[in-house]
């Protein structure tokens, strides 16, 4: 076991390079996961607010900014 | 002049009534995955192998790369730093030609998540490319005793990083979305037609200045005792990123749900 | 054609009404060279083995500033939107800029070489090569930059990032340029240098234009 720990007397450049990376991988993921419950609860909170909603567009919908492709608008068949 | 306002606006949601009320069989794959319910509905159905995937393949080579795998001749068990070197800088390389990928997309066939990913990946292909500029000056301390060395390959991955940077830089440089997302598309096409030359002038260079003490640190041919846990660890990296991806792309999606939400809000407000 | 010879012959008369731009180029590189000496000391030898790569360094960051107007100016003028809107091709007309800003910035900057040579002690042999180079190069600095002036064009914090967007671009002439330089002072053929820089020179005038173009129509939509 303290042979493992040693890495050949090699430690620290090892298990630095090994925490680092554990670190940051996990910490980026930590960071998005809590933005995305964040962001979702406000959204929640957004949509509550909001009950009156016209009945064609279903219940989500893309941002009116976004561009919707030509083709899409094309291909659906007009009733 | 363009996108934003009343008038796109309402024809925004009216043609999104068309194609969500009458989906439409004959669509492309991807023309059907620019409805961001659908593409939630698709990520929230892979998120969970990727998960596992990710899971598995770190526990394998974790241990496979600290426990059961031979030290080198040379640099003893420094070596086994390339486990989780070499495989950033490979996911570093990967992030960026995604966001070519994504900006090429963008800027040809205008599709919707284009942007998303790209948005979503930069941070990620960002915080690999540190990992792996970091994990390989620790890894030169040992092997070629000094912190920091000009080699290649290591001069490339610290220009990549900025470009990583100016790429999120430009992003934020712009208040309009679509400003923002159309020039950060460009600026990725431009870099990664650049990167080769890059590439290519940085190795030029080190071979014009070559120290005689340095030594190339890639080995023609790697054991396979050591090419287990790199590969392992490579595609535990992937997984991640998947899943990261994923998740960043919901959340840019959310917010900019948030967006429309509190403009439109904001605009009933307004007499 | 016609398109092309109007908007160098603007760019040229602005230029030369305002007369700041070239001299600004040119004074930032001369002093900022000069700077070195004062800092690590007069000592010929080191001076000599860092001449070639310092002067190039200096050359990008003069190109750098510059670039600020070589779009900025006519974006607020409005004069960006007109040449965009106008029938000939907007390819054309940025091509024509950039050569406008290389007449202007980098010519005289290889002007100067040749005293910033002398000032760093630079041996004989290399400021033919020098001169060379930074004649074969200083239009790629002018073409690279203009596709990120374009992308950045109108940002409010358009000059910092400019700097982050631009020097990892610039990289591979600056090695190419160097590296002839010291080649040709360590006896060496500095001519596969030059012909690299060369072709990087062609690369961008054959792409650059069209890319800072794209940018432009971009950035006025």
């Amino acid at each position: 076991m303290t042979d493992f720990l040693r890495m050949g007397g090699y430690a620290v450049y090892v298990w630095s390079s090994y925490a680092l990376v554990a670190v940051v991988l996990a910490g980026l993921t930590v960071w998005t996961v809590a933005a995305l419950a964040r962001a979702s609860r406000t959204l929640t909170d957004l949509e509550a607010l909001a009950p009156r909603r016209r009945r064609r567009s279903s219940p989500e919908t893309i941002a009116p900014e976004t561009v919707i492709p030509e083709t899409i608008t094309k291909e659906a068949p007009h009733a | 002049m363009g996108g934003g306002g009343g008038a796109s606006t309402g024809n925004g949601v009216k043609v999104l009534a068309d194609a969500t009320l009458a989906p439409n069989p004959s669509g492309g794959f991807w023309h059907r995955l620019a409805n961001p319910a659908r593409f939630q509905r698709l990520a929230g159905a892979l998120m969970p192998w990727f998960v596992l995937g990710a899971v598995g393949l770190f526990a394998s080579g974790l241990y496979f790369g600290l426990i059961d795998s031979p030290v080198d001749y040379q640099q003893k068990d420094t070596v086994r730093i390339m486990y989780v070197h070499v495989p950033a800088a490979w996911l570093a390389m990967m992030s960026y030609s995604g966001l070519a990928v994504a900006g090429f997309v963008l800027l040809v066939w205008r599709h919707p998540l284009a942007d998303v990913a790209g948005a979503a990946a930069a941070p990620i292909g960002a915080a690999f490319t540190f990992l792996a500029l970091v994990t390989g000056a620790i890894w030169g301390q040992p092997t070629w005793g000094t912190w920091w060395v000009w080699d290649a390959r290591l001069t490339s991955v610290l220009i990549l990083f900025f470009l990583f940077l100016g790429y999120i830089a430009i992003r934020n440089a712009f208040d309009e979305r679509e400003r923002a997302a159309k020039a950060a598309a460009i600026l990725a096409l431009v870099g990664a037609v650049n990167l080769p030359v890059i590439k290519f002038s940085v190795e030029w260079w080190n071979t014009l200045h070559q120290p005689a003490s340095i030594t190339r640190l890639g080995a023609p041919a790697i054991h396979p005792d050591m090419l287990r846990p790199l590969l392992l660890m490579a595609g535990a990296y992937l997984c991640l990123f998947v899943v990261l991806l994923l998740l960043r792309m919901r959340l840019e999606l959310t917010r900019r749900r948030i967006e429309a939400l509190q403009l439109a809000r904001a605009g009933a407000a307004a007499p | 054609m016609g398109a092309f010879r109007a908007t160098l012959a603007r760019d040229l008369l602005i230029a030369r009404r305002e007369g700041g731009e070239a001299a600004l180029a040119v004074i930032f590189f001369v002093l900022g060279t000069v700077l070195f000496p004062l800092g690590v000391g007069p000592e010929a030898t080191l001076l000599a083995a860092v001449a070639a790569g310092l002067i190039w360094v200096m050359a990008l960051l003069a190109a750098l500033l510059a670039l600020d107007r070589l779009f900025q100016a006519d974006w607020r003028e409005g004069a960006l939107e007109q040449m965009a809107l106008a029938p000939e091709s907007l390819t054309l007309v940025v091509a024509a800029k950039c050569l406008a800003h290389w007449l202007v910035t980098g010519l005289p900057m290889a002007a100067a070489a040749p005293l910033m040579a002398l000032l760093l002690n630079l041996p004989l042999e290399g400021w033919p090569t020098l001169i060379a180079a930074m004649l074969l190069g200083g239009p790629a600095l002018s073409l690279i930059g203009a596709v990120c002036a374009a992308l950045i064009v109108g940002s409010r914090r358009g000059g910092v990032l400019m700097t982050l967007l631009v020097l990892p671009l610039y990289i591979p002439t600056l090695i190419f340029g160097a590296g002839a330089v010291q080649a040709a002072i360590g006896g060496f053929d500095a001519t596969g240098h030059l012909a690299l820089m060369a072709a990087t020179t062609c690369a961008s005038a054959a792409l650059c234009p069209w890319a800072a173009a794209a940018a432009l129509r971009q950035a006025m939509e």
